[in-house]
């Protein structure tokens, strides 16, 4: 890192004067509690007993068989935390902060409802006065059972139908309540965009998925996999995946943007792979925007994909080449969501199955000594509906 | 190079600064002309005009509505800088700041930004997500061209910020009355005093009120403790509700109107504390 807070020119505090104060307290928090052992036991625990983790990985004969690879294919199996994905992961670990800097209130942004879900429930089990999730109206629609699920764990679902009504707009809204409540209250950001210090903190806390399953490969079949596998929107599963194999060159890791239906403006989601350098949400980084640099309006079959900006950290691994951003399109996604429920009986969240989507569509490509692994970044039961009504055809 | 903002300060007392949304509530330049022209008449002494952007994160929802209104009518940054060409081509004498977004500009590139804020005179800057630990370099190089970058900090801004921020400001310093988004309710002012005594001795500079001035009663209260005040979702307000009542000519009527009611009871703040 060349300059604090930035990955290469990627990354900084783009933000207003009134948030710097907040930031500042949270990177030095932040810094406090890396060093101390009583606040990592504490998030040891919570991970092991109340998120479920490990999570295992599973060897996917079926499914490899059934896309024709004949490489080793293993799964992460993050859909088995508590909640449903790995989002869990960071809203321990930035709850158990908030409890340390004394605040009383949790406010969060969500998508597909998996952040929105992970906050609620960590600020029901950690005993938050309260607790505000930000979600926009269109994702409201088509996340119905989350937002249900919220409301039973005692937060507020506060609808933002400004903007395009979806993710972004939601942490627009979720930046402004914060600005006028910061003394009570800590914004648990989802994902490893954001300024400063969020993409660092997020990361750190998401990184279990890579220790983990560096270790469990090792264990189970004595090396590290070729090449790793993840769905980016924001980037919090993929670069909780990829941080702890930075630094093995003979791992080349790939993240999966939403191509949604198709190249132009507006229909897809892939700011790594179509979008230019800009600054959204605090941070420069690739973003979705217009030649006079309005951010573009984004679309992906899957809500936690629709964001038309990505962490900078990821930017920085497109920039020097270390990692590979490809992308998978709604249809793609789709049918690796049936194909692995059918195969092996596991239902994959919208967002994870466009790494598995990219999977099949490059199965050839892959010898058979190859060892593949893919982030399952989380369950697909949020998704049911939705997938249903692609049933006989394409949803307007 | 000398500051046409710190002139204006110099010379009025107390200053009236006028924000305006570029492209709203009619998305055309000629509109932009008038509405400004209007808006000077009745007692502002210096425009902001908001650049349009998409994620206006640090405003409130009026100033979102309009941000997006002009959006819908295609009006973002290049259309806006035409729009204050236009206005200095038929008036010299009203300073102009710009207000916006990092992005746009970014987009559009420093320099090039630098370039045409010369070329049309622009008193000063203001970018609401550009710290100066992000923006040092470029701030310092648009005060050595003449226009001076605007910095916003909060009404409780520390000594040693104010220290760290004072190369990289100039014309004045704005202090929000609150932690809020813009267009909320004004602050509590004896605190504001003091922050307002220590900005002015620490950086030289006038130091104006922004952030929730809406009414009468609260221009006169800010006018007893500050050089100026900043009022921008009272307008825009003024704007929509003359919309709906009647169309253009009945919004900058009622702009018109807010905007003088505010400069009397600015001035009588200032009689008072003079006194």
């Amino acid at each position: 890192m060349s300059k604090a807070g930035y990955f290469g020119e990627y990354g900084g505090r783009f933000v207003s004067e009134l948030l710097l104060g907040a930031l500042k307290e949270l990177e030095q928090a932040y810094n406090s509690v890396g060093k101390d052992p009583s606040f990592q036991k504490a998030l040891a625990e919570a991970l092991r007993d109340f998120a479920g983790r490990p999570t295992p990985i599973l060897q996917a004969k079926r499914f490899t068989e059934a896309i024709g690879l004949e490489a080793t294919l293993v799964l992460k199996r993050e859909d088995l935390c508590h909640t449903g994905a790995h989002k869990i992961n960071n809203a321990l670990g930035q709850a158990l902060m908030a409890k340390v800097l004394g605040k009383s209130e949790l406010i969060a942004e969500t998508g597909a409802g998996q952040h929105g879900v992970a906050t609620a429930t960590v600020a029901a089990s950690l005993g938050f006065d309260s607790c505000k999730i930000f979600m926009g109206t269109e994702d409201l629609k088509r996340q119905a059972p989350n937002v249900q699920r919220m409301e039973l764990l005692g937060s507020e679902v506060i609808p933002v139908a400004k903007g395009q009504g979806t993710l972004k707009d939601a942490i627009n809204e979720a930046m402004r309540y914060w600005v006028s409540h910061l003394k009570t209250t800590h914004y648990l950001f989802g994902t490893v965009a954001g300024p400063h210090p969020y993409p660092t903190i997020v990361r750190d806390f998401q990184a279990v998925i890579g220790n983990e399953l560096k270790a469990q490969t090792k264990e189970r079949f004595g090396r590290l996999p070729d090449v790793l596998i993840a769905c980016v929107g924001g980037g919090s599963n993929a670069m909780g995946a990829f941080f702890p194999f930075l630094d093995e060159a003979g791992v080349a890791l790939v993240g999966v943007e939403a191509g949604g239906r198709g190249e132009g403006m507006g229909e897809h989601a892939a700011s790594l792979t179509r979008g230019t350098v800009g600054v959204l949400h605090g941070a420069m980084s690739y973003v979705l925007q217009t030649d006079e640099g309005q951010i573009a309006p984004v679309h992906s079959v899957s809500a936690g994909l629709d964001y038309p900006g990505v962490g900078p950290e990821l930017s920085y691994l497109k920039s020097t080449g270390r990692a590979r951003f490809v992308t998978a399109s709604d249809e793609e996604a789709l049918r690796a969501f049936r194909l692995l429920a059918s195969t092996e009986g596991i239902l994959p969240a919208l967002e994870s199955a466009h790494a598995l989507g990219w999977l099949m569509a490059q199965a050839r490509a892959f010898s058979k000594d190859t060892l593949i692994a893919v982030n399952l970044s989380g369950r697909g039961d949020k998704d049911l509906e939705l997938v249903g009504s692609f049933e006989g055809g394409r949803r307007g | 190079m000398g500051s046409k903002i710190k002139d204006i300060f110099a010379s009025q007392g107390k200053v009236l600064i006028g924000y305006v949304t570029a492209g709203y509530p009619v998305p055309d330049e000629q509109f932009f002309v008038e509405l400004a022209l209007a808006l000077h008449e009745a007692g502002v002494d210096i425009l902001e005009v908001g650049v349009p952007f998409s994620d206006p994160m640090a405003d409130g929802e009026v100033i979102q509505r309009a941000m997006q209104g002009a959006l819908s009518g295609n009006f973002g940054l290049k259309r806006t800088l035409k729009a204050i060409e236009m206005l200095k081509e038929c008036h010299e004498g009203l300073p102009v700041v710009l207000f916006g977004y990092f992005n746009p500009f970014y987009r559009m590139g420093l320099d090039a930004l630098t370039m045409r804020l010369k070329e049309l005179q622009a008193a000063g800057i203001l970018v609401v997500d550009l710290p100066v630990e992000e923006g040092a370099r470029w701030y310092r190089a648009i005060k050595s061209e003449g226009i001076d970058p605007i910095q916003v900090v909060p009404n409780d801004v520390s000594l040693e910020r104010l220290q760290e921020i004072a190369p990289f400001v100039g014309g004045f310093l704005y202090v929000t009355s609150s932690y809020a988004p813009t267009g909320g309710t004004v602050g509590r002012i004896p605190s504001l005093s003091f922050t307002i005594e220590r900005a002015r001795a620490t950086l030289d500079l006038p130091v104006a009120v922004g952030f929730g001035i809406q009414t009468p009663e609260d221009a006169f209260q800010i006018g007893n403790v500050a050089d100026g005040v900043i009022v921008g979702s009272a307008l825009i307000r003024a704007l929509e509700d003359g919309i709906a009542e009647g169309g253009p000519k009945r919004a900058i009527q009622l702009a018109q109107k807010k905007a003088e009611a505010l400069k009397k009871s600015l001035i009588k703040g200032a009689l008072l504390w003079r006194s």
